[in-house]
Protein backbone atom coordinates (compact mmCIF):
# COMPACT_ATOMS: atom_id res chain seq x y z
CA UNK A 1 0.00 0.00 0.00
CA UNK A 2 1.24 3.49 -0.85
CA UNK A 3 1.39 5.81 2.14
CA UNK A 4 2.63 8.92 0.33
CA UNK A 5 1.96 9.90 -3.24
CA UNK A 6 3.31 13.16 -4.66
CA UNK A 7 2.77 14.29 -8.23
CA UNK A 8 4.26 17.32 -9.97
CA UNK A 9 4.67 19.23 -6.72
CA UNK A 10 5.68 22.87 -6.96
CA UNK A 11 6.20 25.30 -4.13
CA UNK A 12 6.80 28.96 -4.83
CA UNK A 13 7.61 31.63 -2.31
CA UNK A 14 7.75 35.33 -3.09
CA UNK A 15 10.92 35.66 -5.11
CA UNK A 16 11.96 32.00 -5.13
CA UNK A 17 10.84 28.51 -6.06
CA UNK A 18 11.57 25.82 -3.48
CA UNK A 19 10.21 22.75 -5.29
CA UNK A 20 9.97 22.18 -9.06
CA UNK A 21 7.78 19.33 -10.21
CA UNK A 22 8.68 16.78 -7.55
CA UNK A 23 7.00 13.36 -7.89
CA UNK A 24 7.55 10.41 -5.58
CA UNK A 25 5.87 7.53 -3.82
CA UNK A 26 6.49 6.00 -0.40
CA UNK A 27 5.10 2.50 0.14
CA UNK A 28 4.22 1.24 3.62
CA UNK A 29 7.16 0.02 5.67
CA UNK A 30 9.84 1.76 3.60
CA UNK A 31 12.54 4.18 4.78
CA UNK A 32 12.97 6.94 2.20
CA UNK A 33 15.93 9.30 2.37
CA UNK A 34 15.49 12.79 0.94
CA UNK A 35 19.05 13.89 0.34
CA UNK A 36 20.24 17.29 -0.76
CA UNK A 37 22.38 20.24 0.21
CA UNK A 38 21.11 23.19 2.27
CA UNK A 39 18.35 25.02 0.43
CA UNK A 40 17.56 22.16 -1.92
CA UNK A 41 13.91 22.00 -0.80
CA UNK A 42 14.05 19.06 1.63
CA UNK A 43 12.39 20.85 4.53
CA UNK A 44 9.75 22.39 2.28
CA UNK A 45 8.88 18.94 0.94
CA UNK A 46 8.52 17.50 4.43
CA UNK A 47 6.45 20.46 5.62
CA UNK A 48 4.04 19.91 2.75
CA UNK A 49 3.87 16.17 3.46
CA UNK A 50 3.11 17.02 7.11
CA UNK A 51 0.28 19.32 6.07
CA UNK A 52 1.73 22.44 7.67
CA UNK A 53 2.47 24.08 4.30
CA UNK A 54 0.46 24.20 1.08
CA UNK A 55 1.65 23.22 -2.36
CA UNK A 56 1.58 25.94 -5.02
CA UNK A 57 0.80 23.32 -7.65
CA UNK A 58 0.54 19.55 -7.88
CA UNK A 59 -1.06 16.95 -5.66
CA UNK A 60 0.04 15.45 -2.36
CA UNK A 61 -1.75 12.50 -0.83
CA UNK A 62 -1.00 10.80 2.46
CA UNK A 63 -3.06 7.66 3.01
CA UNK A 64 -5.03 8.77 -0.04
CA UNK A 65 -6.04 12.13 1.41
CA UNK A 66 -4.83 15.71 1.64
CA UNK A 67 -2.47 15.97 4.64
CA UNK A 68 -3.94 19.39 5.46
CA UNK A 69 -6.98 17.47 6.65
CA UNK A 70 -6.68 17.22 10.45
CA UNK A 71 -7.89 13.61 10.44
CA UNK A 72 -4.93 12.60 8.24
CA UNK A 73 -2.45 14.32 10.54
CA UNK A 74 -3.55 11.91 13.26
CA UNK A 75 -1.48 9.34 11.35
CA UNK A 76 1.63 11.50 10.80
CA UNK A 77 4.51 12.06 13.20
CA UNK A 78 6.34 15.16 12.02
CA UNK A 79 9.67 16.34 13.39
CA UNK A 80 10.62 19.73 12.00
CA UNK A 81 14.22 20.82 11.87
CA UNK A 82 13.57 23.40 14.60
CA UNK A 83 12.48 22.59 18.15
CA UNK A 84 8.76 23.39 18.24
CA UNK A 85 8.18 22.86 21.94
CA UNK A 86 7.50 25.37 24.70
CA UNK A 87 10.69 25.93 26.71
CA UNK A 88 8.72 26.23 29.96
CA UNK A 89 7.28 22.73 29.62
CA UNK A 90 8.88 19.80 31.35
CA UNK A 91 9.71 16.75 29.28
CA UNK A 92 7.02 14.77 31.08
CA UNK A 93 4.54 17.62 30.57
CA UNK A 94 5.16 17.59 26.83
CA UNK A 95 4.37 13.88 26.63
CA UNK A 96 1.20 14.45 28.69
CA UNK A 97 0.23 17.30 26.36
CA UNK A 98 0.69 15.25 23.20
CA UNK A 99 -1.05 12.10 24.45
CA UNK A 100 -4.70 13.13 23.86
CA UNK A 101 -3.99 14.10 20.25
CA UNK A 102 -2.76 10.75 19.02
CA UNK A 103 -4.69 7.48 19.23
CA UNK A 104 -2.59 4.65 20.50
CA UNK A 105 -0.10 6.89 22.30
CA UNK A 106 1.88 4.51 24.49
CA UNK A 107 2.88 6.22 27.74
CA UNK A 108 4.92 3.23 28.86
CA UNK A 109 6.84 3.17 25.62
CA UNK A 110 7.39 6.93 25.85
CA UNK A 111 8.99 6.47 29.28
CA UNK A 112 11.22 3.69 27.95
CA UNK A 113 12.19 5.89 25.01
CA UNK A 114 13.18 8.70 27.37
CA UNK A 115 15.41 6.27 29.24
CA UNK A 116 16.94 4.89 26.06
CA UNK A 117 17.66 8.41 24.84
CA UNK A 118 18.97 9.47 28.27
CA UNK A 119 16.42 12.20 28.88
CA UNK A 120 15.31 13.33 32.34
CA UNK A 121 11.48 13.64 32.34
CA UNK A 122 11.55 16.29 35.06
CA UNK A 123 13.75 18.78 33.23
CA UNK A 124 12.34 21.79 31.46
CA UNK A 125 12.72 21.72 27.68
CA UNK A 126 14.40 25.12 27.71
CA UNK A 127 17.15 23.68 29.93
CA UNK A 128 17.98 20.89 27.49
CA UNK A 129 20.93 21.15 25.14
CA UNK A 130 20.33 21.23 21.40
CA UNK A 131 21.27 17.56 21.16
CA UNK A 132 18.92 16.61 23.98
CA UNK A 133 16.10 18.54 22.32
CA UNK A 134 16.78 16.60 19.12
CA UNK A 135 16.55 13.34 21.09
CA UNK A 136 13.29 14.51 22.67
CA UNK A 137 11.81 15.16 19.23
CA UNK A 138 12.76 11.61 18.22
CA UNK A 139 11.17 10.21 21.39
CA UNK A 140 7.85 11.93 20.65
CA UNK A 141 7.89 10.57 17.08
CA UNK A 142 8.27 6.94 18.08
CA UNK A 143 5.98 6.91 21.12
CA UNK A 144 2.87 6.10 19.11
CA UNK A 145 1.99 3.93 16.12
CA UNK A 146 1.80 6.52 13.33
CA UNK A 147 1.64 5.37 9.72
CA UNK A 148 4.16 7.93 8.53
CA UNK A 149 7.16 9.40 10.34
CA UNK A 150 8.67 12.55 8.82
CA UNK A 151 12.12 13.38 10.17
CA UNK A 152 13.62 16.67 9.00
CA UNK A 153 17.35 16.71 9.77
CA UNK A 154 16.81 14.53 12.86
CA UNK A 155 20.51 14.29 13.68
CA UNK A 156 21.15 18.04 13.89
CA UNK A 157 22.71 18.86 17.25
CA UNK A 158 23.37 15.25 18.19
CA UNK A 159 27.05 14.46 18.69
CA UNK A 160 28.55 12.43 15.81
CA UNK A 161 29.45 9.32 17.84
CA UNK A 162 25.85 8.97 19.09
CA UNK A 163 24.09 9.55 15.78
CA UNK A 164 24.41 6.05 14.39
CA UNK A 165 23.62 4.39 17.71
CA UNK A 166 20.46 6.46 18.23
CA UNK A 167 19.10 5.82 14.75
CA UNK A 168 19.92 2.14 15.03
CA UNK A 169 18.15 1.86 18.39
CA UNK A 170 15.07 3.72 17.18
CA UNK A 171 14.73 1.88 13.88
CA UNK A 172 15.43 -1.58 15.26
CA UNK A 173 13.78 -1.45 18.68
CA UNK A 174 11.14 1.26 18.68
CA UNK A 175 9.80 1.45 15.15
CA UNK A 176 6.27 0.13 14.77
CA UNK A 177 6.29 -2.65 12.19
CA UNK A 178 4.95 -1.14 9.00
CA UNK A 179 5.67 2.53 9.58
CA UNK A 180 6.89 4.42 6.53
CA UNK A 181 9.72 6.79 7.37
CA UNK A 182 10.81 9.81 5.34
CA UNK A 183 14.12 11.18 6.52
CA UNK A 184 15.68 14.32 5.10
CA UNK A 185 19.31 15.09 5.73
CA UNK A 186 22.59 16.18 4.25
CA UNK A 187 24.49 13.88 6.66
CA UNK A 188 24.43 11.04 4.13
CA UNK A 189 27.20 8.95 5.66
CA UNK A 190 25.39 8.62 9.01
CA UNK A 191 22.08 7.47 7.52
CA UNK A 192 23.18 5.54 4.42
CA UNK A 193 22.75 2.07 5.88
CA UNK A 194 19.18 2.77 7.05
CA UNK A 195 17.82 4.01 3.72
CA UNK A 196 15.91 1.68 1.42
CA UNK A 197 14.95 4.23 -1.22
CA UNK A 198 16.41 7.66 -1.88
CA UNK A 199 15.50 10.90 -3.60
CA UNK A 200 18.24 13.39 -4.41
CA UNK A 201 17.05 16.99 -4.50
CA UNK A 202 19.01 19.81 -6.10
CA UNK A 203 17.58 23.34 -6.32
CA UNK A 204 14.11 21.90 -5.77
CA UNK A 205 14.32 19.31 -8.53
CA UNK A 206 14.63 15.54 -8.24
CA UNK A 207 17.93 14.66 -9.90
CA UNK A 208 18.06 10.99 -8.98
CA UNK A 209 15.73 8.57 -7.25
CA UNK A 210 15.24 4.88 -6.74
CA UNK A 211 16.09 1.94 -4.53
CA UNK A 212 19.34 2.52 -2.62
CA UNK A 213 20.64 -0.95 -3.55
CA UNK A 214 19.77 -0.48 -7.24
CA UNK A 215 21.50 2.90 -7.36
CA UNK A 216 24.64 1.49 -5.75
CA UNK A 217 24.66 -1.53 -8.09
CA UNK A 218 23.91 0.54 -11.19
CA UNK A 219 26.49 3.25 -10.57
CA UNK A 220 29.06 1.35 -8.51
CA UNK A 221 29.10 4.26 -6.07
CA UNK A 222 27.97 4.79 -2.49
CA UNK A 223 25.11 7.16 -1.69
CA UNK A 224 27.64 9.59 -0.26
CA UNK A 225 29.57 9.64 -3.54
CA UNK A 226 26.35 10.11 -5.49
CA UNK A 227 25.37 12.92 -3.14
CA UNK A 228 28.70 14.66 -3.71
CA UNK A 229 28.19 14.37 -7.46
CA UNK A 230 24.72 15.85 -7.26
CA UNK A 231 25.88 18.77 -5.14
CA UNK A 232 28.88 19.38 -7.37
CA UNK B 1 -12.61 17.23 23.23
CA UNK B 2 -9.77 16.16 25.52
CA UNK B 3 -7.33 17.34 22.88
CA UNK B 4 -8.98 20.77 22.61
CA UNK B 5 -9.00 21.10 26.37
CA UNK B 6 -5.28 20.26 26.43
CA UNK B 7 -4.73 22.90 23.78
CA UNK B 8 -6.65 25.53 25.76
CA UNK B 9 -4.73 24.78 28.96
CA UNK B 10 -1.49 25.08 27.04
CA UNK B 11 -2.56 28.40 25.50
CA UNK B 12 -3.45 29.87 28.87
CA UNK B 13 -0.21 28.66 30.40
CA UNK B 14 1.99 29.62 27.45
CA UNK B 15 1.09 33.28 27.56
CA UNK B 16 0.61 33.78 31.27
CA UNK B 17 3.88 35.67 31.59
CA UNK B 18 2.69 38.34 29.15
CA UNK B 19 -0.68 38.27 30.87
CA UNK B 20 1.07 38.80 34.21
CA UNK B 21 2.81 41.88 32.84
CA UNK B 22 -0.45 43.39 31.60
CA UNK B 23 -2.17 42.38 34.81
CA UNK B 24 0.48 44.31 36.76
CA UNK B 25 0.01 47.30 34.47
CA UNK B 26 -3.72 47.20 35.10
CA UNK B 27 -3.06 47.24 38.84
CA UNK B 28 -0.79 50.24 38.35
CA UNK B 29 -3.50 52.03 36.40
CA UNK B 30 -5.94 51.22 39.18
CA UNK B 31 -3.54 52.61 41.76
CA UNK B 32 -3.05 55.74 39.66
CA UNK B 33 -6.80 56.22 39.38
CA UNK B 34 -7.34 55.74 43.10
CA UNK B 35 -4.52 58.07 44.07
CA UNK B 36 -5.57 60.89 41.77
CA UNK B 37 -9.36 60.63 42.07
CA UNK B 38 -9.72 62.24 45.56
CA UNK B 39 -7.94 65.35 44.28
CA UNK B 40 -10.25 65.55 41.34
CA UNK B 41 -13.57 64.22 42.59
CA UNK B 42 -15.42 65.60 39.63
CA UNK B 43 -13.21 63.75 37.20
CA UNK B 44 -14.95 60.47 37.04
CA UNK B 45 -12.98 59.57 33.92
CA UNK B 46 -9.76 58.77 35.75
CA UNK B 47 -11.21 55.71 37.37
CA UNK B 48 -12.03 54.44 33.93
CA UNK B 49 -8.32 54.14 33.20
CA UNK B 50 -8.31 50.37 33.76
CA UNK B 51 -10.89 50.06 31.02
CA UNK B 52 -8.70 52.09 28.74
CA UNK B 53 -5.90 49.73 29.73
CA UNK B 54 -8.06 46.79 28.76
CA UNK B 55 -8.62 48.24 25.33
CA UNK B 56 -4.88 48.21 24.77
CA UNK B 57 -3.93 45.04 26.59
CA UNK B 58 -6.39 42.64 24.97
CA UNK B 59 -5.04 43.17 21.44
CA UNK B 60 -1.45 43.25 22.67
CA UNK B 61 -1.89 39.87 24.34
CA UNK B 62 -3.37 38.29 21.23
CA UNK B 63 -0.81 39.77 18.85
CA UNK B 64 1.94 38.72 21.26
CA UNK B 65 0.61 35.14 21.29
CA UNK B 66 0.69 34.84 17.50
CA UNK B 67 3.99 36.64 17.03
CA UNK B 68 5.95 34.87 19.76
CA UNK B 69 4.92 31.40 18.60
CA UNK B 70 5.89 32.15 15.05
CA UNK B 71 9.25 33.49 16.21
CA UNK B 72 9.91 30.57 18.60
CA UNK B 73 8.67 27.88 16.18
CA UNK B 74 5.84 26.51 18.34
CA UNK B 75 3.65 27.20 15.33
CA UNK B 76 5.17 24.06 13.76
CA UNK B 77 3.80 21.98 16.61
CA UNK B 78 0.37 23.62 16.57
CA UNK B 79 -0.03 23.28 12.80
CA UNK B 80 1.15 19.66 12.82
CA UNK B 81 -1.30 18.60 15.54
CA UNK B 82 -4.36 16.73 14.28
CA UNK B 83 -6.62 19.68 15.01
CA UNK B 84 -8.26 21.94 12.43
CA UNK B 85 -6.45 25.22 12.03
CA UNK B 86 -9.56 27.27 12.74
CA UNK B 87 -9.81 25.46 16.07
CA UNK B 88 -6.23 26.45 16.91
CA UNK B 89 -7.06 30.11 16.20
CA UNK B 90 -10.39 30.00 18.01
CA UNK B 91 -8.86 28.40 21.10
CA UNK B 92 -6.25 31.14 21.12
CA UNK B 93 -9.03 33.72 21.10
CA UNK B 94 -10.82 31.91 23.95
CA UNK B 95 -7.58 31.80 25.97
CA UNK B 96 -7.19 35.52 25.32
CA UNK B 97 -10.76 36.08 26.53
CA UNK B 98 -9.92 34.25 29.75
CA UNK B 99 -6.90 36.49 30.29
CA UNK B 100 -8.83 39.60 29.29
CA UNK B 101 -11.60 38.72 31.73
CA UNK B 102 -8.95 38.66 34.46
CA UNK B 103 -7.78 42.13 33.52
CA UNK B 104 -11.36 43.38 33.31
CA UNK B 105 -12.24 42.01 36.73
CA UNK B 106 -9.18 43.65 38.28
CA UNK B 107 -9.80 46.93 36.47
CA UNK B 108 -13.49 47.22 37.27
CA UNK B 109 -13.05 45.66 40.71
CA UNK B 110 -10.42 48.25 41.55
CA UNK B 111 -12.70 51.08 40.44
CA UNK B 112 -15.63 49.66 42.43
CA UNK B 113 -13.42 49.30 45.49
CA UNK B 114 -12.31 52.92 45.11
CA UNK B 115 -15.90 54.13 44.99
CA UNK B 116 -16.89 52.00 47.95
CA UNK B 117 -14.04 53.36 50.07
CA UNK B 118 -14.94 56.87 49.11
CA UNK B 119 -11.65 57.33 47.33
CA UNK B 120 -13.38 58.36 44.16
CA UNK B 121 -16.48 60.34 43.40
CA UNK B 122 -19.79 58.65 43.84
CA UNK B 123 -21.41 57.70 40.64
CA UNK B 124 -24.90 56.45 40.07
CA UNK B 125 -24.76 54.17 37.17
CA UNK B 126 -28.10 53.32 35.69
CA UNK B 127 -28.81 49.88 34.33
CA UNK B 128 -28.85 51.16 30.79
CA UNK B 129 -25.41 52.75 31.18
CA UNK B 130 -24.01 49.47 32.47
CA UNK B 131 -25.62 47.69 29.53
CA UNK B 132 -24.18 50.22 27.14
CA UNK B 133 -20.76 49.76 28.69
CA UNK B 134 -21.00 45.98 28.44
CA UNK B 135 -22.14 46.22 24.84
CA UNK B 136 -19.29 48.59 24.09
CA UNK B 137 -16.72 46.18 25.54
CA UNK B 138 -18.27 43.26 23.67
CA UNK B 139 -18.31 45.18 20.40
CA UNK B 140 -14.73 46.25 20.89
CA UNK B 141 -13.52 42.73 21.62
CA UNK B 142 -15.43 41.18 18.71
CA UNK B 143 -14.07 43.81 16.33
CA UNK B 144 -10.60 43.45 17.73
CA UNK B 145 -10.44 39.66 17.50
CA UNK B 146 -11.66 39.85 13.93
CA UNK B 147 -9.00 42.39 13.00
CA UNK B 148 -6.13 40.56 14.71
CA UNK B 149 -7.13 37.25 13.14
CA UNK B 150 -7.32 38.97 9.76
CA UNK B 151 -3.83 40.42 10.18
CA UNK B 152 -2.44 37.06 11.29
CA UNK B 153 -4.02 35.34 8.31
CA UNK B 154 -2.40 37.79 5.92
CA UNK B 155 0.93 37.34 7.69
CA UNK B 156 0.68 33.54 7.46
CA UNK B 157 0.22 33.47 3.72
CA UNK B 158 3.27 33.78 1.48
CA UNK B 159 1.76 36.48 -0.71
CA UNK B 160 3.14 36.66 -4.17
CA UNK B 161 5.29 39.77 -4.28
CA UNK B 162 4.19 40.50 -0.70
CA UNK B 163 3.04 43.92 -1.76
CA UNK B 164 2.10 46.05 1.19
CA UNK B 165 -0.02 48.24 -1.04
CA UNK B 166 -1.77 45.22 -2.46
CA UNK B 167 -2.58 43.92 1.00
CA UNK B 168 -3.67 47.39 2.15
CA UNK B 169 -5.94 47.77 -0.88
CA UNK B 170 -7.46 44.35 -0.28
CA UNK B 171 -8.07 45.22 3.37
CA UNK B 172 -9.65 48.54 2.48
CA UNK B 173 -11.86 46.91 -0.13
CA UNK B 174 -12.91 44.26 2.32
CA UNK B 175 -13.57 46.85 4.99
CA UNK B 176 -15.81 48.88 2.68
CA UNK B 177 -17.65 45.77 1.53
CA UNK B 178 -18.28 44.63 5.08
CA UNK B 179 -19.22 48.13 6.13
CA UNK B 180 -21.77 48.24 3.35
CA UNK B 181 -23.08 44.85 4.39
CA UNK B 182 -23.31 45.92 8.01
CA UNK B 183 -25.17 49.11 7.12
CA UNK B 184 -27.52 47.13 4.94
CA UNK B 185 -28.17 44.79 7.82
CA UNK B 186 -28.69 47.70 10.16
CA UNK B 187 -31.35 49.17 7.92
CA UNK B 188 -33.42 46.01 8.00
CA UNK B 189 -33.21 45.79 11.78
CA UNK B 190 -35.57 47.91 13.87
CA UNK B 191 -33.82 51.05 15.09
CA UNK B 192 -32.61 50.64 18.63
CA UNK B 193 -31.80 53.24 21.19
CA UNK B 194 -30.92 53.20 24.86
CA UNK B 195 -31.47 55.94 27.36
CA UNK B 196 -29.08 56.31 30.22
CA UNK B 197 -28.66 58.68 33.09
CA UNK B 198 -25.41 59.63 34.69
CA UNK B 199 -25.09 61.65 37.87
CA UNK B 200 -21.64 62.95 38.69
CA UNK B 201 -20.20 63.81 42.11
CA UNK B 202 -21.45 67.39 42.02
CA UNK B 203 -24.99 66.25 41.43
CA UNK B 204 -25.17 67.19 37.80
CA UNK B 205 -27.42 64.89 35.87
CA UNK B 206 -26.65 63.87 32.35
CA UNK B 207 -29.27 62.23 30.25
CA UNK B 208 -28.52 60.81 26.93
CA UNK B 209 -30.22 58.76 24.34
CA UNK B 210 -27.66 56.37 23.04
CA UNK B 211 -27.86 55.40 19.47
CA UNK B 212 -26.55 51.90 19.24
CA UNK B 213 -25.74 52.02 15.57
CA UNK B 214 -21.95 52.24 16.02
CA UNK B 215 -21.98 49.33 18.45
CA UNK B 216 -24.13 47.22 16.22
CA UNK B 217 -21.93 48.06 13.32
CA UNK B 218 -18.82 47.11 15.28
CA UNK B 219 -20.32 43.77 16.34
CA UNK B 220 -21.58 42.89 12.85
CA UNK B 221 -18.38 44.04 11.19
CA UNK B 222 -16.24 42.21 13.75
CA UNK B 223 -18.23 38.99 13.45
CA UNK B 224 -18.13 39.04 9.67
CA UNK B 225 -14.47 39.94 9.60
CA UNK B 226 -13.67 37.36 12.29
CA UNK B 227 -15.51 34.57 10.46
CA UNK B 228 -13.77 35.48 7.22
CA UNK B 229 -10.39 35.69 8.93
CA UNK B 230 -10.93 32.37 10.67
CA UNK B 231 -11.82 30.74 7.37
CA UNK B 232 -8.80 32.35 5.70
CA UNK B 233 -6.53 31.22 8.52
CA UNK B 234 -7.88 27.69 8.28
CA UNK B 235 -7.60 27.58 4.51
CA UNK B 236 -4.39 29.48 3.80
CA UNK B 237 -2.19 29.85 6.89
CA UNK B 238 1.04 27.88 6.75
CA UNK B 239 4.45 27.68 8.30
Amino acid sequence: MTIVEVQDLWKRYPGSTALRGVSLQVPRGVVLGVLGENGSGKSTLLRILAGVSRPSRGTVRVLGRDPRDAAVRRHIAFLPEVTPYDPWMRVRGLLDFLQPFYPGWDSRKARILLEALQLDPDRRIGELSKGQQARLKLATAFAWPSDLVLLDEPLGGIDPPSRHRILHTLFSEFRYGEQAIVLSTHLVQEVEEFLETVVFLHHGEVTLQGSADDLRARTGKSLLELFEEVVA
Amino acid sequence: MKALWALLRREIRAHQLAFGAYFALTLLLDAFAVLTAPENPERFGLTMLPLVGLLFFAPLLLVHAFASERRNHQVYLLFALPVARWQVALIRVIANLVHTAGILVVGLGGAAWAYQRGLASEVQVSGSLALLLALGILAYLVLLYGLVLGMETLRSVPLRGRSLWGAASALLGLYLALRGAAHGLYRVLPALSLDFTFVDATGRVFQKTANLQPLEFAVVFGLLWGALALWGFHRFAEV
